[in-house]
């Protein structure tokens, strides 16, 4: 009668908890509105999304061969690249029919094992004739720092503000660098040759 | 999940469920409370086997209900709600490196060579620009073919695109590329001189400034005082080299019929200098500064 009377009282424990679990979980209908929502999202999605998937997708692929095409034929490689606008008509420019931007840009890539980071303003005034466009202000940073020959054409293109300059010297630089380096690899290779016979 | 009250008055299941547990639970304490009441042992082993038996049943019955509900929910998200989540993440994370790629791309003007891809090639833009000048941008057009050929471009007449094509074009596009922008950019630079000459400084200039298409022979006359006495000088500027901003071969002669004295001739001289080390505008800023000072010094 113990082991009966003690199967009893786990029985109702069990029992107890059991409910307990039944309280807890939703039940199925009550998900149907969250199940509704979620089949209404499919059906918009199947609509509009399926197919805007893939063309993403191909719109991707495409853009990323322009970049790969790009980077080959420049030499120079940016991952990452922001803009700010800043308006600063006047109330009298307006008038005037004048416009000034001020935009404020900010890329950072590298060129083989050299990284750059470029901080620059450029400020564009438009007046009835034309538009006109102009680095305002320009910051580089990069990395390796200690080499004297890449600082030296860093300074003079941040003087004067020339990004043009900067990107074809920091290629044929770094082009130079890597052929010297192939080249002495080369001459340590055959000499070593020779002397191991 | 949202907690959900037994007590709320919902659908049909949920009820049925609990109404159909607590039948069996009302059932059980009624069972009990008769238990409870004095009875033949026998009576009471029965009462308390036929107990177990309702409780299992009663457990049975509740563990069935429990598995039944995580199975339908488990269903209704597998079933849609992760596919669904899935899918959008993955939109949003192409989305974005969709607006990251757009980006770089845009970047790629402030190295002076962008482009595009083609259904025959390629498009490639130049852009120009003088020190810290923006200018114009060119664009040259090519198809990937053998031999490579540029279907149209916006290169004006007068740059040897021809002549740089030959040498180049065939055998290394990016040098091709890099040479046309060489040449792009000198000529945009020299134009931006002489236009600015003639924008800023025509105070100085006692004539119209004379120059060619290609901007790389400039011909005119200023003089430093312009309501002074002396004569104008003449200045010509070659630039042979027309992937340079600067002149080659400067001349800058006096226009009078006296000789000059020993300051002018000085002045004609490092003129000359001038002319060839520093951009032509430049060379005017400093004259309009100096003449400043020199209209000062008369006074004196």
């Amino acid at each position: 009668m113990d082991t009966e009377l003690a199967e009893v009282r786990a029985l109702q424990a069990e029992i107890a908890a059991l409910r307990r679990a039944c309280e807890d979980q939703p039940a199925p209908w009550e998900e149907k509105s969250g199940v509704q929502k979620s089949f209404q999202a499919i059906q918009q999605f199947s609509s509009e999304g399926w197919k805007s998937s893939k063309d993403l997708k191909s719109q991707l692929g495409h853009l990323e061969s322009e970049l790969s095409f790009l980077s080959t034929l420049t030499g120079i490689n940016i991952r990452n690249y922001s803009k700010q606008t800043e308006d600063l008509t006047g109330t009298e420019m307006t008038e005037k029919s004048i416009r000034k931007v001020l935009q404020r840009h900010r890329l950072s890539g590298n060129c083989h094992m050299v990284t750059f980071q470029l901080e620059f303003q450029i400020l564009e005034i438009q007046n009835k004739e034309r538009l006109s466009s102009a680095v305002t202000d320009l910051n580089i940073i990069m990395e390796p720092t200690e080499c004297s020959e890449l600082s030296e054409f860093v300074s003079r293109a941040e003087e004067r503000k020339d990004l043009f300059m900067f990107f074809r010297s920091l290629h044929f630089f770094v082009e130079w660098f890597e052929y010297r380096k192939r080249t002495f690899e080369h001459f340590k290779l055959s000499n070593n040759r020779k002397y191991c016979h | 999940m949202e907690q959900t009250n037994p007590l709320r008055p919902d659908g049909e299941s949920k009820g049925g469920v609990l109404a159909h547990l607590e039948r069996l639970e009302t059932q059980m304490s009624k069972s009990c409370k008769q238990s409870e009441e004095p009875q033949s042992v026998q009576a009471q082993e029965g009462a308390l086997g036929t107990k177990i038996h309702k409780l299992r049943r009663l457990r049975d019955e509740l563990r069935a209900a429990v598995r039944h509900r995580q199975a339908s929910v488990k269903a209704s998200i597998a079933n849609v709600e992760p596919t669904l989540a899935v899918e959008m993440s993955e939109q949003e994370v192409l989305e974005e490196k969709l607006e990251n790629v757009k980006a770089v791309l845009q970047a790629y003007r402030f190295t002076g060579l962008s482009g595009k891809l083609t259904s025959r090639g390629v498009c490639v833009c130049i852009s120009t620009a003088f020190e810290g000048t923006l200018l114009d941008s060119y664009f040259v057009d090519l198809v990937i073919q053998k031999p490579l050929q540029i279907h149209h471009h916006s290169v004006p007449v007068f740059i040897p695109l021809e002549e740089i094509a030959a040498k180049y074009l065939q055998t290394n596009i990016q040098h091709f590329l890099f040479s046309l922008c060489e040449y792009l950019n000198a000529y945009s630079g020299r134009k931006y001189q002489a236009d600015r000459l003639q924008s800023d400084f025509a105070a100085l200039l006692t004539g119209p400034l004379q120059r060619n298409p290609l901007c790389n022979l400039l011909s005119f006359t200023y003089k430093l005082d312009p309501g002074g006495q002396s004569f104008p000088f003449c200045a010509r500027l070659l630039y042979k080299d027309l992937t340079a901003t600067l002149p080659t071969d400067v001349t800058v002669t006096y226009q009078g019929v006296e000789p000059l004295s020993t300051s002018w001739e000085e002045q004609r001289a490092s003129h000359e200098t001038l002319f060839c080390t520093k951009p032509l505008h430049q060379v005017f800023a400093s004259f309009a500064r100096k003449g400043e000072k020199l209209d000062m010094s008369l006074v004196s």
